[in-house]
């Protein structure tokens, strides 16, 4: 089973800004991959690499087994494309703008775009310059959503959308994945990304910095654990593997690393465990710990 | 006052964004003004080589109509006035109507006026800011062109007179493209609201100088030319200006404190929902976005071709009138000297029209700079497509600008005199320069492949072939520089016999030129 994106050692510079430094990314067919990083990491870079519209300077780019550059055309006919940042014709209507984009790439669903429209709630009959961000991304989405495309690499796609069309997303994205699309989701919006995909990929300056399944990438992490116990619990202080540790009489909160966790239940069981709490590392503390400048990789974030 | 408030730091800030295109604006005209005056001097440097040139002017109309009213022609500065002053007042508006709708309605569009208004500055602010920084232009240009003047020699208080007129021009256009942002939503229809005006004040000048001269006080050309520089020297038509600048700006700002920011004294309907067939391609968004420019410049084409068909009789009269003259022309031998006269008015129209195949190729390059092309180039359109649709645009619509332009001539003739005999001939002449369009668009797409920063130097390359083909003698350009521009090779009908050779290789040219900008966009980051 070959992945449907494959980057290697990806590098593309602009002048003297080097956006891409040996980024790798791969998505297996059928996966919704989230991928995640700073503003300026080098996303919608290469997103535009996997579209041909940029060439890299070094490393390859794979796009359904096809080179992204040469076969540009190709391949853009199963693939639709929600740009980060929308614009639309100022004096073309949604509706038309829709129509254009669908036919460009090969043809249109007409059942699927009306049903679309109505999802969306979009007025198509305005103009593109009386359209809010929001609906300019309604637009594109529906553009591409109304295509029968194996792949969708969507660019921050719920950037403007209020929270009933961002659940319409969720659902939308759901439907992908049932009838087993590829999707190459770039979000800022980090419980969109727990909610919706398998595996993710955290990169930063222009390089892949972790990659994985929210598991995986969990396992690297720690885990947070607040107990109060009968005896107290200040021989806890020193437990390799534990930070940020706060002792407040009988309670003690703390960070473990995961391979620990187990080892320190053991260590609070013997001290006769009142009450426990336990939470595994949400996203959000997996992607400030990538992407804090300030953090060293010793300590942890502050919440 | 406050709803000017900000005004001189928003100057400020179009001072500092524009400053080099500001720079290149004051210094264009008065460089072209003092190579005239120089080279007029080498022309007519005795007072009889002028009373000839005068001689030959005096009741010519057709000449009049083109370049404006020939008076004071025993003076070299009346004769630069005559040779320059509509044409390069002309050209001093045109930037000042661009900038202002780029200060405005453009800023406007493109949301950045949201955020300036957010601040604290005056609802007024923007729109007075830019009439302050291209009423400084026209001044500084004014300036710098009395200089110029004064510097080769000529005659202060007339230079004067003529440097007022460029730079009351300038605040005038500035106005009125200030009254026409207000108007639309669009920065390209109050772009195209303003040019209208400026080609309606050049026609009727045009008329009035072909002899309705009541009708030169409709038009704000016509009260530059009623200043008469190097001549009587009225300065009371400067009057005349000032008040129309008052009650544009005062009808400008009226409709600013009545109108919603984004919005337009007239609003934009809604639209279908859906595309039409003729829409769901590339080449039909190319017709799409570029339609409504192609027929305003049919429209302008054509009706300037009307008047100089309509005034083509006249010259007819003028050399029955003039013995000396006829006595000339029949020595040249060949064709006659309507027949020149003709070619001379087809190959102008054709250099002018050559702006919609510029402005067409470099759509291309504004689409991709505004973020349109984005979405194009992830679709199954290849790039050839989309940058080719363009180019098919800019070549269908040249042959269409061309053939506006045979056609308005050819019946302006034939209205006026009621022959139509030379119909077919003019059509054709006037087709041949389609090719020479070709070429001019060429260069933009070329411009647009491999280097899409200086796509604009494809304006500057237009420019060079109006230069060459309206001021040759004025200049006293050298041939081999003429040669340059592709008008120069497409051979003057009805002046001359229409050789296919040179007009299929100049089309071969253009050919070229499309393959290798379209080759080049292949091959570059794009969208």
């Amino acid at each position: 089973m070959s992945a449907v994106i494959e980057a290697r050692d990806l590098v593309k510079t602009f002048g003297r800004t080097r956006a891409l430094d040996g980024l790798d990314l791969s998505v297996a067919p059928g996966e919704i991959h989230g991928f995640l990083g700073p503003n300026g990491s080098g996303k919608s870079t290469t997103i535009r690499i996997l579209l041909g519209m940029l060439r890299a300077d070094g490393g390859e780019a794979r796009l359904l087994g096809g080179d992204p550059w040469r076969d540009a055309v190709e391949l853009h006919r199963r693939v639709a494309y929600v740009p980060g940042d929308v614009n639309l014709w100022p004096n073309l209507t949604g509706g038309e703008a829709i129509d254009l984009l669908g036919s460009l790439r090969g043809g249109i669903d007409r059942a699927r775009r009306d049903e679309l429209v109505r999802r969306f709630e979009l007025d198509t009959t305005k103009r593109g310059r009386a359209y809010s961000k929001g609906n300019r991304q309604k637009v594109a989405l529906i553009a591409a959503l109304a295509s029968d495309a194996e792949v969708l690499l969507l660019d921050e796609p719920t950037s403007g959308l209020d929270p009933l069309m961002e659940a319409n997303f969720r659902e939308l994205v759901d439907e992908l994945r049932d009838s087993g699309r590829t999707v190459l989701l770039s979000s800022h919006i980090l419980a969109e990304v727990e909610a919706l995909c398998d595996r993710v990929t955290i990169i930063r300056a222009g390089r892949t910095v972790e990659s994985g399944s929210l598991a995986e990438l969990r396992h690297l992490t720690r885990t947070s654990v607040i107990a109060e116990t009968v005896r107290p619990p200040a021989t806890l202080a020193g437990f390799e593997g534990a930070h940020d540790v706060h002792v407040d009489g009988n309670r003690i909160a703390l960070q473990v690393d995961t391979a620990r966790l187990d080892a320190l239940l053991r260590e609070l069981n013997a001290l006769e465990v009142h009450s426990l709490t336990c939470r595994p590392p949400t996203l959000e503390e997996l992607f400030l710990r990538h992407y804090g400048d300030v953090a060293a990789p010793s300590e942890s974030p502050a919440e | 006052m406050s709803e000017l408030r900000g005004t001189a730091r928003l100057a400020r800030l179009h001072a500092r964004r524009d400053r080099v295109l500001l720079a290149v604006c004051a210094v264009a005209i008065p460089a072209l003004l003092a190579a005239s005056a120089v080279s007029l001097k080498d022309l007519y440097p005795t007072p009889e080589e002028r009373a000839r040139y005068a001689a030959s002017f005096a009741s010519d109309t057709a000449v009049a109509a083109t370049q404006g009213n020939p008076v004071n022609l025993e003076t070299i500065g009346g004769i630069l006035t005559f040779e320059t002053g509509v044409w390069y007042s002309l050209f001093v508006a045109l930037a000042t109507l661009l900038l202002v709708n780029r200060y405005t309605r453009g800023d406007e569009e493109a949301g950045r006026l949201e955020l300036v208004l957010s601040t604290a500055v005056g609802r007024h602010a923007p729109t007075a800011a830019a009439l302050a920084v291209t009423s400084a232009l026209s001044v500084v240009t004014g300036a710098l062109a009395f200089g110029a003047l004064i510097a080769v020699g000529y005659e202060a208080v007339g230079s004067l007179a003529l440097a007022a007129w460029f730079a009351g021009l300038g605040i005038v256009f500035a106005a009125i493209a200030a009254l026409a942002a207000q108007l639309f939503e669009s920065k390209r229809t109050t772009t195209g609201i303003a040019l209208a005006a400026l080609g309606v004040a050049w026609l009727v000048r045009a008329i009035a100088d072909a002899g309705a001269d009541w009708l030169r006080w409709l038009s704000p050309i016509g009260w530059g030319q009623e200043i008469q520089p190097f001549g009587e020297e009225r300065w009371w038509p400067l009057a005349l200006m000032a008040a129309a600048t008052a009650a544009l700006v005062a009808g400008a700002f009226a409709l600013l404190r009545r109108r919603d920011l984004g919005g337009g004294l007239f609003a934009t309907r809604p639209g279908p929902a859906r595309a039409s067939r003729g829409l769901r391609s590339a080449t039909g968004l190319a017709v799409r976005l570029l339609r409504p420019s192609l027929v305003a410049w049919i429209a302008g084409i054509f009706a300037s071709g009307l008047v100089y068909g309509a005034i083509t009789e006249s010259i007819e009269d003028f050399i029955a009138e003039n013995e000396e003259l006829a006595q000339i022309v029949a020595q040249a031998g060949g064709g006659s000297i309507v027949d020149s006269y003709l070619a001379t008015a087809l190959a102008s129209l054709a250099v002018l029209g050559a702006g919609f195949a510029v402005q067409a190729a470099l759509r291309a390059r504004s689409e991709e700079a505004a973020g349109r092309l984005e979405a194009l180039l992830a679709t199954a359109a290849s790039r050839p497509r989309l940058l080719g649709a363009y180019v098919a645009v800019a070549a269908a619509g040249s042959v269409l600008i061309a053939a506006a332009a045979g056609l308005g001539t050819a019946v302006g003739l034939g209205l006026a005199t009621g022959g139509w005999d030379e119909l077919g001939t003019l059509l054709a002449a006037a087709l041949a320069y389609a090719p020479a369009m070709w070429v001019a668009a060429g260069i933009g797409v070329v411009l647009v492949g491999a280097a899409p920063r200086a796509a604009f130097l494809a304006w500057a390359a237009l420019a060079f072939f109006v230069v060459a083909e309206l001021l040759v003698e004025v200049l006293n350009l050298p041939d081999a520089l003429v040669k340059l521009s592709p008008f120069a090779h497409i051979p003057p009908s009805p002046a001359e016999a229409l050789e296919p050779l040179p007009v299929l290789a100049v089309a071969a040219v253009a050919g070229a030129l499309f393959a290798a900008g379209i080759a080049a966009f292949r091959r570059r980051d794009a969208g």
